[in-house]
């Protein structure tokens, strides 16, 4: 009986998600003609008979219930989304198959083995890899609920926060408006027990009281069902996604830029994954009437993220990889049974072979890649020697031409203000990119060669983030904000000495553009306050992490096309990116490459006269030949030479024979 | 002056045919390098042009040598062993000192002896070395543009296309001296005109060295 029941809900939960797919594509903005159409329709056929009603969500009814398996609006205890999706589905294969919830404590390493490079590293994943954007935390001594508390709003829960009462939660991903801001104040205040439980607070059927979270009894069922749509499970989103990832929107109202620096995918790439156009957004884009591309191809096209990032043993998508499946076989007929997998959805998500997803490698390259949908032959009938470019570039490189939304070129931790903030730098802003007025002029990525699954390597379109740090001890380990705040700063004031050597204009005062360790000798002040604290061997360590762009697709015109794009002098391909504006630490200190990175490191950094640093990629060093750019001076040297001679020998032979028959005559 | 047929028709046409081609392939294979000196939306056109005219010259190349081969005109191209030496000394010193006295050419062009023994060492330089040196790595530079799955590793581009340029520079000298040279006939364009119509005048006083048409 309950394994009939069991599979009438399989049956009805497959349908469900099916539709509700549908649903959400005619909900999407880039379908208004359809749905003027529809609703035309509709008006026209209600005169004569009832409207459909619409189509929901075929999800089961289910009951909310505690760790003890009663139902939450009766124990008033939190949510225990194991017991409450575990009642169906397999929540303990869910999370053990979840690379989201293990965040990399499956994959930690002996402290000084992390492949990334750094000492103090666990892992390669967002537990236990320190983390350049928010200054770890990291190390040896790392405990789960310190980095619960510091990174736990990118975690799903489950996984190491298990242990701390956090589970794996499955509402942040299929409810439609999981609420993040409460997840993360409980995140903060460490109600762990509760955290999964604040997701709902969107929903209505829990709220914070002054005495802590109480569930809302009239938006439940006397059976314990939550009542109303808000809980309806359905397939995750873009916008679930985006909760973490990224900024996701839709076209409904203006995308634009959240006031925070903690929307990673923005931060780090400038990505937006939405359909709208460049020009109807609310972003102050320079030149912004004439950008009538979306921000994403492929969210202008309906696609979801799970279009490409699916689970891996979804019947629906499941084909096999060349690297997993048989040289001869072409496709994989076999499937797995809807139920069997609704129960059994595989979590380790189909993904890709990006330099800053370092953990659960050993699922890059699960992804569905651009040729794996599309077919490169049939629209680029107009590039000549399109087997050439695709071998040596990945679509990217020519679909994500430029970005336009500010993505971070540095990070300075070695000088951070009174509330411990980095310095941060943008690009793409001409100022503060948090603010509305603040000109967004785009940036052309820099294209370096990426080390594919296959060992061959193809340009890919990257952003480069530096970021300076103070470390100290042996093994070092970055140092503590807190005692790099009291090296710098004296209640109200800076350090005297510290204030010193930053006036550079001697007018005792300590300007803006004056905050930073830009020489030697300043960082050699704050390196002596350092050890006078205790600290051993302190330096500044500057680190490149790439940040492969393989969002913020395009077609079409505004795609690169042109052949001078990248067969001239102005090559894209040699084009250098901008690091920084200056150097902590001095000219002398450069940055080094994380360790980890799949990319080749073939160019050379600069510090020009103002102290500006770049990285000016040379691909010719990886035996990248670009016909127009590409040169051996000694031949061409060599060549004209030996052209010039003859010409010379030429113009004096005639003359001489000039000479001679005006003698004759 | 005596008028002597010097050149047939298919060797003007194959001459000719050859130098706008060379020409052509100089002047594509510049913007080629060097795009933005050039008209930067030519690029491709330039690329295109490029690789037919270099087929083209392959064929007229391979279309010449079977002409060469069975008319027996091959012969005019091969040095004589027997003196070699001092006939390309005499004929280097008319073009050091005697050219400048009004020397008479130390060797008599005719329908057999149309090259003299420094054009001789030159044309076989070029044609048996130079042309097929830049042919072979043109067809290899476009091959692995095509089909760069074919080729192994160790083919790289770069290198070659340094070896094609090279070749470039080199013809283009030799198109230098090689022009310069038409004009050291008995007027300027003496020798071009009878390249364009194949006959050749020839001072009485030397006798040709073979059957004249005229």
């Amino acid at each position: 009986m309950i394994r009939f029941s069991r599979s009438v809900f399989f049956i009805f939960a497959t349908v469900g998600f099916g539709v509700f797919g549908s649903v959400r594509a005619a909900d999407s903005p880039r379908n208004d003609a359809s749905l003027v159409d529809r609703s035309a329709s509709s008006e026209a056929n209600s005169s004569n008979s009832e409207a459909p009603a619409p189509i929901r969500s075929m999800h089961p009814k289910f009951k909310m219930l505690d760790k003890l398996g009663k139902p939450v609006v009766r124990s008033g205890a939190p949510i225990s989304t194991m017991r409450t999706c575990g009642a169906c589905h397999d929540a303990q294969y869910i999370e053990a198959h979840n690379y989201h919830a293990s965040a990399g404590w499956d994959e930690r390493v002996e402290i000084g083995k992390a492949l990334d490079g750094r000492p103090w590293d666990l892992g390669p994943g967002l537990f236990g890899r320190w983390d350049p954007l928010s200054y770890g935390p990291s190390g040896p001594d790392l405990e789960v609920r310190d980095w619960l508390m510091k990174m736990g709003d990118r975690h799903v829960g489950g996984g190491p926060a298990r242990a701390s009462g956090v589970e794996l939660d499955c509402f942040l991903c299929h409810i439609a408006s999981p609420d993040m801001n409460a997840r993360r104040e409980a995140l903060k205040s460490g109600s762990f027990d509760w955290v999964n439980t604040a997701t709902l607070a969107s929903t209505r059927l829990v709220k914070k009281e002054v005495d802590g979270w109480k569930w809302n009894a009239s938006r439940f069922s006397s059976e314990g069902e939550p009542i109303g749509d808000e809980t309806i499970p359905r397939l995750s989103t873009s916008k679930n996604c985006g909760l973490c990832h990224g900024l996701v929107a839709d076209a409904s109202k203006p995308v634009v830029l959240p006031t925070n620096s903690r929307v990673w995918g923005l931060e780090t790439k400038g990505q937006i994954f939405s359909p709208q156009r460049l020009k109807d957004s609310g972003l102050n884009l320079v030149g912004k009437d004439l950008l009538s591309r979306s921000f994403d191809v492929h969210a202008e096209r309906l696609l979801e993220c799970s279009s490409c990032h699916n689970t891996i043993n979804n019947p629906a998508f499941f084909s096999g990889t060349a690297r997993d499946r048989p040289k001869h076989l072409v496709f994989e007929p076999r499937r797995l049974d809807l139920g069997e997998y609704l129960a059994r959805p595989d979590h380790d998500l189909a993904k890709g072979n990006t330099v800053q997803g370092t953990s659960a490698r050993r699922f890059a390259g699960t992804m569905r890649r651009c040729e794996n949908c599309h077919n490169p032959a049939a629209g680029h009938d107009w590039l000549p020697y399109s087997r050439r470019h695709m071998r040596a570039m990945n679509c990217e490189t020519c679909h994500v031409p430029r970005v336009y939304a500010p993505a971070r070129s540095q990070t300075d931790w070695t000088f951070p203000d009174r509330s411990g903030e980095p310095r941060v730098a943008y690009r793409s802003a001409e100022g503060d990119p948090h603010r509305v007025s603040t000109p967004l002029a785009g940036f052309d990525p820099v294209l370096l060669p990426r080390i594919e699954h296959d060992g061959s390597r193809k340009l890919t379109p990257y952003n480069l983030i530096v970021t300076w740090y103070w470390t100290a001890g042996d093994p070092p380990a970055p140092v503590d904000l807190n005692i790099l705040k009291q090296a710098i700063y004296q209640e109200n004031d800076y350090r005297p000495e510290v204030k010193a050597i930053l006036d550079d204009d001697r007018d005792g005062k300590v300007e803006a553009a004056e905050e930073r360790l830009d020489t030697a000798a300043k960082a050699e002040v704050v390196a002596g306050v350092l050890k006078a604290l205790g600290l051993r061997n302190p330096r500044i360590r500057g680190e490149i992490q790439p940040y492969g762009l393989h969002h913020g697709t395009t077609s079409g015109e505004f795609a690169t096309r042109r052949c001078v794009d990248c067969h001239g002098e102005r090559s894209r391909l040699t084009k250098p990116i901008d690091l920084s504006e200056y150097v902590p630490g001095g000219a002398g200190a450069k940055p080094v490459v994380v360790a980890d990175a799949n990319v080749i490191w073939n160019g050379e950094l600069a510090v020009d006269r103002s102290g500006r640093l770049s990285y000016e990629p040379r691909p010719t060093a990886s035996s990248y030949y670009i016909m127009g750019r590409d040169r051996r001076r000694f031949v061409d040297s060599a060549g004209i030479a030996v052209d010039l001679v003859a010409l010379l020998g030429v113009l004096i032979h005639g003359g001489l024979r000039f000479r001679a028959a005006r003698k004759a005559k | 002056m005596k008028r002597v047929y010097l050149y047939t028709l298919y060797e003007r046409i194959w001459h000719w045919f050859q130098a706008a081609c060379i020409l052509t392939l100089m002047a594509t294979g510049a913007v080629m390098r060097r795009p933005e000196w050039f008209g930067l939306a030519d690029f491709h056109t330039a690329i295109t042009i490029h690789n037919v005219l270099g087929l083209l010259l392959t064929g007229n190349a391979f279309l010449a040598l079977f002409y060469h081969l069975t008319t027996g005109e091959i012969r005019q191209f091969l040095p004589e062993p027997r003196d070699f030496i001092t006939l390309a000394v005499r004929q280097a010193n008319y073009y050091v000192r005697g050219i400048f006295r009004g020397d008479p050419h130390p060797f008599e062009r005719g329908p057999m002896h149309k090259l003299n023994p420094l054009q001789k060492i030159t044309y076989l330089v070029i044609l048996n070395l130079l042309l097929p040196l830049q042919t072979a790595t043109g067809l290899l530079m476009w091959g692995m543009e095509h089909r760069p799955e074919s080729f192994p590793s160790f083919f790289d581009l770069g290198s070659l296309a340094a070896i094609h340029a090279a070749g470039s520079w080199l013809f283009a000298a030799f198109l230098i001296v090689h022009i310069y040279l038409t004009t050291t006939g008995p007027t300027p364009l003496t020798l071009i005109r009878a390249m364009i119509v194949g006959w050749d005048e020839i001072e009485d006083s030397h006798e040709p060295a073979s059957e004249s048409h005229s």
